[in-house]
């Protein structure tokens, strides 16, 4: 026999669950859509950042240790899609380790967003610093 | 003349004047050094002398080609203080490089085109010299 007081609850709440949790309109929490998150938009630069990593990737076979090292801290900076390889490349590996400042100079006036702008201007002159370190440049 | 043409046309007169800057204080720290007794100091600062007069001009010349007059040099700037010793004297031109490198770096992307190319390149310069000042490669130069 119910109490007076759960008498009087479940009077109340009945007709709630009746009308709005009814079973057919309770929605299933494993079948629920998930909430809206839209893609996030592409990011316009992305090609000239993945362009980019792919000609230090592929400067960097054959080349010191230190250079590939600088490299790293650049490329980890930058965030390339997924799965960029080293672009082919030819010479030796000064001319190619040369030849990257002129590749993130020209990459960074192509490049929209000012802060990569001012990340890819940083990465060539560190790259310019380690040629003038060892004599190349 | 558009917006984006004539900002980036102020990149490179706030970057000559610079090197306008530069220039005065690298002749006031080669006027502390002498030749035979601290050959590569000497030699660091007529190297950087040399660079900065040639940025000078590189700038110079885009200015006047984007149809404006060059910013014109101060008639004196602050000179560093408490020099004292060659020591000093090589520190004083190590911060003006790395204050050119910082410079360039935030002008850069406040450029378009052919003159944040040149301004990178000038920054690519400034940045190698530091080493000829005793500073140290870091990955990310003038941040």
């Amino acid at each position: 026999m119910l109490s007076r007081r759960t008498a009087v609850g479940a009077a109340v709440i009945a007709p709630l669950a009746a009308s709005a949790c009814s079973a057919s309109e309770t929605l299933d929490p494993v079948k629920a859509p998930p909430p809206s998150t839209p893609p996030a938009p592409a990011n316009p630069d992305q090609s000239v950042i993945d362009a980019t990593v792919a000609a230090i990737l592929g400067a960097d076979k054959g080349s010191p240790s230190a250079f590939v090292q600088l490299h790293r801290v650049h490329i980890e900076a930058l965030a390339p899609t997924k799965g960029v390889t080293a672009a082919p490349t030819t010479g030796r590996w000064q001319e190619r380790q040369l030849a990257l400042v002129t590749t993130l100079i020209t990459a960074a006036g192509r490049a929209a967003d000012p802060q990569l702008i001012t990340l890819l201007a940083s990465a060539a002159a560190g790259q310019q610093q380690l040629l003038h370190g060892r004599g190349l440049a | 003349m558009t917006t984006a043409t004539s900002a980036s046309t102020e990149a490179v007169q706030a970057a000559l004047a610079v090197e306008h800057a530069a220039i005065y204080v690298l002749g006031a720290l080669g006027g502390l050094t002498s030749a035979t007794s601290s050959p590569d100091l000497a030699r660091a600062l007529l190297d950087a002398y040399d660079d900065h007069v040639n940025a000078r001009e590189a700038l110079a010349a885009h200015v006047v080609a984007a149809g404006i007059e060059p910013v014109a040099p101060s008639a004196v700037y602050d000179l560093p203080r408490r020099i004292g010793s060659d020591a000093g004297v090589r520190a004083a031109a190590l911060r003006l490089e790395q204050d050119t490198t910082a410079t360039y770096l935030s002008l850069a992307p406040k450029a378009t085109g052919s003159d944040r190319t040149l301004l990178i390149q000038l920054l690519c310069r400034a940045a190698a010299r530091q080493l000829d000042l005793g500073a140290k490669p870091r990955a990310f130069p003038g941040t």
